[in-house]
């Protein structure tokens, strides 16, 4: 990976996980 | 290389989503409403980033060695800034999903609160200490002490924290799953900060040799203990150096770039400024003295690119170091590559290696262009004079602008300038590298 692209690679190390914990936490209610 | 560095994505992913995973498998129904749910998980996905911090930060070759240091390192930070705006969420959303403010602002709470709230603020202090270090004018070294003080401080609060008080760990896989991530990083932490700078200290290198280049630019050589041999090394890579010398010098690490080549079996060079507390006794450094070495780390090679043939080298100062190995590199391997180099520098005295830089350009292979370019020459310089700006780096390059790979060692306001402007001109970023360590 180069520098330029780390963060990109951030934000979508960032928007998966918190799709992943909000949609668990959603999966656990509905 | 793609699939080197996709094995140690995917890992990361699985260490900072297992939590959440396993919870979805094991214990996945939950009376409460979403927004206390999406609290609870975000301290799930918080405390397995904070073990994946200590991950990224241990220097583990396995993990470094696709992206290399200057790349898991500012990873490591971006990724503490996030946790901390994660976990500073966390008790928000608890709040607002059944737990009321009390949790927030009351003081009558059970004591694994109080601990998650200590844990939240140091890990606070951590990131604005780490981020803002640099404007703080906090020396590294002391920076350093207090990272590696809060770091495990912080882990070993939320762990009490969590497993008090949070509601899924009373599952045991979930229970399995924390001792495993505390162990995890005890373990990485211990072997970071304590047996591996004990193993290398048994094994230390010895310096043979100190050459002054300018007055402020020191080479110092360096050859393995009686016995061992060398450690295998790429030009342009950096090692982190302990020096061992007389009493009264500071004992500091610090990453410096090696400024030899490989090709060299029995020894490796570091050429170092003068530019700080430490390197002001770089000078000072006798032959015989010791040196803890943990290398090689970094990808700033020519060797990466092995189809790119014409290249554009461009060093502020002492940036030429890892461009020096390069070029060594190239020398000694009689590697078919156009070279123009760019090395821009305040005046004659500063230049670093005048001398074998124009025998290179003499020679056959690589073929070596090199232009200096003196920021306040003496008055009978007859080369290029002023910043390395827009206009000088379109007229040098000219039409290397179109089909080069283009190395840049500079310091960083120069370097993201001649980023930009290469960019502006259609070179791709996969033809761009450069060295830009910053923690």
């Amino acid at each position: 990976m180069e520098f330029k692209n780390l963060n990109r690679f951030t934000v979508i190390v960032i928007v998966l996980s918190l799709a992943v914990a909000l949609g668990v936490a959603f999966l656990r209610v509905y | 290389m793609m699939q080197a560095a996709l094995s140690r994505i995917l890992a990361y992913l699985g260490i900072i989503l297992l939590p959440l995973i396993l919870l979805a498998i094991v214990n996945l129904r939950d009376q409460d409403n979403f927004v206390y749910n999406a609290g609870r998980c975000l301290g799930l996905l918080g405390f397995a980033i904070l073990i994946a911090q200590v991950v990224l930060a241990a220097r583990l070759k396995w993990v470094e060695k696709p992206f290399g240091l200057n790349i898991t390192f500012p990873f490591h930070r971006r990724m503490g800034v996030f946790v901390a705006i994660l976990l500073s969420i966390h008790p928000v959303l608890l709040a607002l999903g059944g737990s009321g403010w009390p949790l927030l602002i009351g003081t009558k709470m059970p004591w694994f609160i109080w601990l998650g709230k200590a844990g939240l603020l140091l890990l606070l202090i951590n990131v604005c200490l780490s981020v803002g270090r640099a404007s703080l004018g906090i020396k590294f070294e002391r920076w350093r002490l207090l990272h590696d003080l809060l770091g495990p401080a912080i882990l070993i609060l939320v762990f009490l924290h969590s497993w008090n008080a949070g509601d899924d760990l009373t599952v045991v896989p979930m229970k399995v799953l924390w001792v495993a991530f505390l162990g995890l990083s005890v373990l990485l932490f211990g072997y970071h900060r304590l047996l591996r700078p004990w193993l290398l200290r048994r094994h230390p290198y010895r310096v043979v040799e100190v050459r002054q280049e300018t007055p402020e630019v020191w080479t110092l050589k360096f050859v393995p203990p009686a016995g061992e041999k060398r450690f295998n090394f790429v030009p342009g890579q950096f090692q982190f150096l302990t020096l061992l010398r007389e009493p009264t010098l500071p004992v500091e690490e610090h990453h410096f770039t090696i400024s030899s080549s490989p090709t060299e079996p029995d020894f490796h060079t570091s050429t170092i400024k003068v530019s700080g507390d430490f390197t002001a006794s770089i000078g000072r450094t006798r032959v015989g003295d010791k040196a803890v070495i943990h290398a090689p780390f970094g990808r700033f090679s020519y060797l990466v690119h092995p189809d790119a043939r014409d290249l554009v080298f461009i060093a502020g100062g002492i940036g030429i170091t890892p461009l020096m190995s390069n070029l060594r590199h190239m020398r000694d391997t009689g590697a078919a590559r156009r070279v123009l180099l760019l090395y821009a520098n305040k005046s004659e005295p500063d230049i670093v290696f005048y001398e074998e830089l124009a025998q290179m350009e003499r020679g056959e292979k690589p073929d070596l262009q090199v232009v200096h370019i003196l920021s306040q020459p003496r008055s009978n310089w007859q080369g290029e004079t002023g910043r390395l700006d827009r206009e000088k780096l379109e007229r040098l390059c000219g039409a290397h602008l179109a089909h080069s790979t283009f190395f840049l060692c500079c310091p960083p306001p120069m370097t993201m300038g001649l980023v930009n402007i290469l960019r502006d001109h259609g070179v791709a970023d996969s033809k761009i590298s450069f060295e830009y360590f910053s923690l």
